[in-house]
């Protein structure tokens, strides 16, 4: 429209598409000036200190170039080998283990069919998310420890001598997960139960399927993007939390973070700390890329 | 008959859940209330004296006016940034989708050892080691994200067509903003302020990866305080920390929504 009319001859004012452009112009420049102190912050907070952990990690200490010099001794000794492996170890079984309680809660939250049942559920779920972090690992010890609520109850009923060793277990920091990173396995899963058609499970009522062969063949089959896609951001989680695994863990279950942490500010050996955070970052981001991937698979293949 | 068992299996199992994931809040709340010297329970009696006892722990009272410092300034910063970058992105393309929101989310997406670690080094290569800026930014960082999300949920409730009203009545872009946008997305700016508060002060690794000795904030004292033993005084803490939460939340959801502040909404 603004070409034929430009084409018209002489004019003295701006075409009305003219106006337009310029106006669209002042706005896009306004939207970035109203984006750029975040922007700028996020440039100073995370992008350059991700770029200057990265430079840490393949340039050591006193020497010129670069070297991976870090990696391969991190790679090479047993101890941090044991904690790379324990990480992944850990964070692959907590997941699974969050998956039951997840789906659970999920099935009620989605598929029951009282509406103050459902609601209440959501807000416990929500619970770790209210209470603060430490307080709810304050909160397990108080339930595992030797004196704790576990041992005193079971002495009470002279089931045991001598307290069970709970705490600094494998088991402590598989509660810790659990109760850390249900939420995130319970979001997925009920926003794809919630999307499954109605329709569909009066249909495997009426053709006479019972309730637990509608689960199994329907119900189940349809939920696989939310299982799948909980299962990985669990599992980012789970390899990645430092507070609850530290604390519940103790001295003999160390984690990846915990390495970080222990090199960073106690052995004080900045070098070596950035590439145990490098090999963490791809790890995780190597979750979250598979997360994506499969998501997109099962979408694919169930049509959600 | 057989659905009604169905279900049934699944409430069962639901309570199982339900009491696992109230179970260390319910040992925190009614051991506070014990008389001996250790968290114990059953109780054998009801006492409010660990909570005097919080009042004779210059510790905790110092790391709570830490936090509270903390955070003010760190939500005060957030909301700020979070507000303008929300109205920016929301002009930019009102579904708040495309690569500019997920550069602002992404202080959620990388893990808090990850961010607390590169902040450090970061800080440490510039030689800067005052607690003030450190934490302010890493703090600011990381709740800047929930300003966003708060503040965009209520740019999507409003209107757009009053935006229009005033700059056809010949209001310049940014007086629009002022006088029309924030008015009307005073409910977001104001719960997101409570969450980036809440989220500061519960922030537990960013803060024990940047603190000083002369800057230590509460949840960090409690970490090295637990590592030692379970005392009812933290239990009587916690408490009372749960509930300032509950409250904040609560004051929160009125203004925003409970599925912008955990997320739900996608």
């Amino acid at each position: 429209m603004a070409t034929s009319e430009a084409a018209v001859g002489p004019r003295l004012q701006p075409t009305p598409g003219e106006i337009a452009v310029a106006a669209e112009r002042r706005q896009n420049v306004l939207n970035w000036v109203l984006l750029a102190p975040a922007l700028a912050m996020l440039t100073f907070s995370l992008l350059f200190p991700l770029l200057i952990v990265i430079r840490n990690a393949v340039y050591p200490a006193g020497q010129p170039g670069f070297s991976l010099f870090y990696f391969e001794k991190f790679l090479s000794d047993p101890y941090f080998l044991g904690v790379l492996w324990r990480t992944f170890r850990l964070g692959v079984i907590a997941t699974v283990v969050t998956l039951v309680p997840g789906y659970v809660l999920a099935h009620n939250i989605a598929l029951h069919p009282n509406a103050r049942w459902r609601t209440f559920v959501m807000i416990v779920t929500l619970v770790p998310l209210v209470v603060q972090l430490i307080i709810r690992v304050f909160g397990w010890l108080a339930v595992l420890s030797p004196n704790g609520t576990i041992n005193s109850f079971l002495r009470e009923l002279d089931l045991i001598d001598s307290p069970l060793r709970l705490l600094f277990t494998e088991t402590a920091m598989m509660i810790g997960f659990v109760h850390s990173h249900l939420y995130f396995m319970v979001l997925p899963i009920a926003a794809t139960l919630m999307k499954i058609d109605p329709n569909l499970l009066r249909a495997s009522e009426n053709l006479g399927a019972t309730p637990t062969k509608t689960f199994i063949n329907v119900i189940l089959p349809l939920s696989m993007p939310g299982v799948v896609s909980g299962c990985l951001i669990c599992f980012a989680l789970n390899i990645s939390d430092f507070v609850a695994p530290s604390v519940l863990g103790g001295n003999r279950n160390r984690m990846m973070t915990y390495t970080i942490f222990e090199q960073q500010l106690y052995v004080a050996n900045q070098h070596f700390a950035a590439a145990a955070t490098v090999i963490l970052m791809v790890a995780s981001a190597l979750a979250i890329a598979g997360a994506f991937r499969a998501a997109t698979m099962y979408g694919r293949r169930f049509g959600t | 008959m057989r659905r009604g068992a169905y279900q049934a299996i699944w409430v069962s199992a639901g309570w199982v859940v339900i009491l696992f994931m109230l179970a260390p809040i319910l040992v925190i709340f009614l051991g506070s209330f014990t008389t001996r010297e250790y968290l114990s329970l059953p109780l054998d009696g009801l006492s409010l004296r660990w909570y005097w006892e919080i009042l004779e722990q210059p510790k905790f009272l110092d790391g709570f006016a830490r936090s509270v410092q903390l955070g003010v300034a760190a939500s005060i910063v957030s909301t700020f940034l979070g507000t303008l970058a929300a109205i920016g992105l929301f002009r930019r393309n009102p579904k708040a989708t495309g690569w500019v929101a997920i550069v602002l989310m992404l202080p959620l997406m990388v893990p808090s050892v990850i961010i607390a670690m590169s902040v450090l080094q970061f800080f440490n290569t510039l030689n800067i080691t005052n607690p003030y800026v450190t934490l302010l930014l890493g703090h600011t960082l990381i709740t800047f994200p929930y300003v966003v999300r708060s503040v965009t949920a209520t740019l999507g409730l409003m209107p757009r067509g009053i935006e229009w009203a005033g700059a056809n009545l010949g209001a310049n872009p940014w007086r629009v903003i002022w006088h029309v946008t924030i008015p009307n997305i005073r409910p977001g700016v104001i719960g997101g302020l409570i969450i980036a508060f809440l989220v500061s002060f519960d922030s537990v690794t960013i803060s024990i990866f940047l603190q000083t000795p002369a800057f230590i904030p509460l949840p960090v004292r409690l970490y090295n305080f637990i590592e030692y033993g379970v005392e009812p005084v933290v239990a009587a803490l916690s408490t009372v920390l749960m509930l300032v939460s509950a409250a904040g939340l609560y004051l929160a959801e009125r203004f925003v929504g409970m599925d912008v502040i955990f997320g739900a909404r996608k």
